[in-house]
């Protein structure tokens, strides 16, 4: 059965035994949002117990791709389960702090520093 | 026509115009971020300056044109003059939904949920913010950021006489 093609933002999605991990990459803005959106959604309905977000290759985000992150949260809290953001760049990182949301994820430098917290 | 006795300083400025289809965002974020460094900003305001402009191009086609892609968008972006305090003037036109400019402000970032950050982000990042209902319809956008002193410096020049047509 042929793999479901990924919106361009969303570069890899991958399960493991404790969640699952989705790559974005690109420029994550109003043109890109929806498509990533209905992505997260459809992995969350898989109810992983964690969600890892992958954003070493997003070189950008406006309001829209912060407001994907906000609502995927929301959902993971809903769930009991968690959501962690991996290696975002400083320029998305502003986006975060700008909005004051920054403060509700957690962030990791690096996957293999995500995978060690549980 | 310019006097060549008595020359006008000549304003430069880039106009731009896009459809309101979102995917030509990129384009006016690639030009926004060339202009801005080309006036002294550092790397971290440029990224700044990017993204307000970008936030205030996504409200026009969401609230201005209700995502329909056939509007169109003006911009026009001019360095501030050097006899002023230098920096980036950027002025965004459309022709879409006209709402009282008292009606647009920030929402409380306690509430957190998706949506509503783009005026937040604009009047964080700009010095000066201002919205005005355009006689005819639609709305106008001004946008300014000012340069550091240092940049400043850098980036001053002298005006030269516009040539003749």
């Amino acid at each position: 059965m042929a793999r479901k093609e990924l919106p361009q933002a969303v570069r890899d999605i991958r399960y493991t035994n404790s969640g699952a991990v989705i790559k974005l990459a690109g420029e994550v803005d109003m043109s890109q949002s929806p498509s990533v959106h209905q992505t997260l959604v459809e992995v969350l309905e898989n109810r992983p117990a964690r969600l890892i977000i992958d954003m070493a290759e997003v070189s950008y985000m406006d309001s829209s791709g912060v407001g994907i992150l906000v609502d995927a949260l929301r959902r993971v809290r809903v769930s009991g389960a968690k959501l962690a953001l991996v290696a975002v760049v400083p320029r998305v990182l502003s986006v975060l702090q700008i909005t004051k949301l920054d403060q509700f994820f957690e962030i990791y430098s690096s996957m293999e520093e995500a995978l060690k917290t549980k | 026509m310019n006097n060549p006795a008595n020359p006008r300083p000549v304003r430069p400025c880039v106009r731009l115009v896009m459809p309101t289809i979102p995917r030509y965002l990129a384009v006016v974020r690639a030009a926004v971020g060339c202009m801005a460094g080309q006036e002294g900003f550092a790397a971290e305001t440029i990224d700044k300056l990017v993204l307000a402009t970008d936030e205030a191009l996504a409200n026009v086609i969401k609230h201005g044109y209700q995502a329909a892609p056939d509007g169109e968008i003006q911009m026009i972006l001019r360095p501030l003059s050097a006899a002023g305090r230098p920096g980036l003037d950027i002025v965004i036109l459309d022709r879409g939904k006209s709402v009282d400019p008292v009606a647009i402000h920030s929402r409380a970032l306690e509430d957190v949920r998706p949506g509503g950050l783009g005026v937040h982000i604009i009047r964080s990042v700009m010095d000066r913010v201002q919205y005005r209902q355009r006689s005819g319809g639609g709305m106008l956008l001004r946008m300014v950021k000012y340069a550091p002193a240092a940049a400043a410096n850098a980036s001053l020049a002298p005006g030269v006489p516009a040539a003749a047509k």
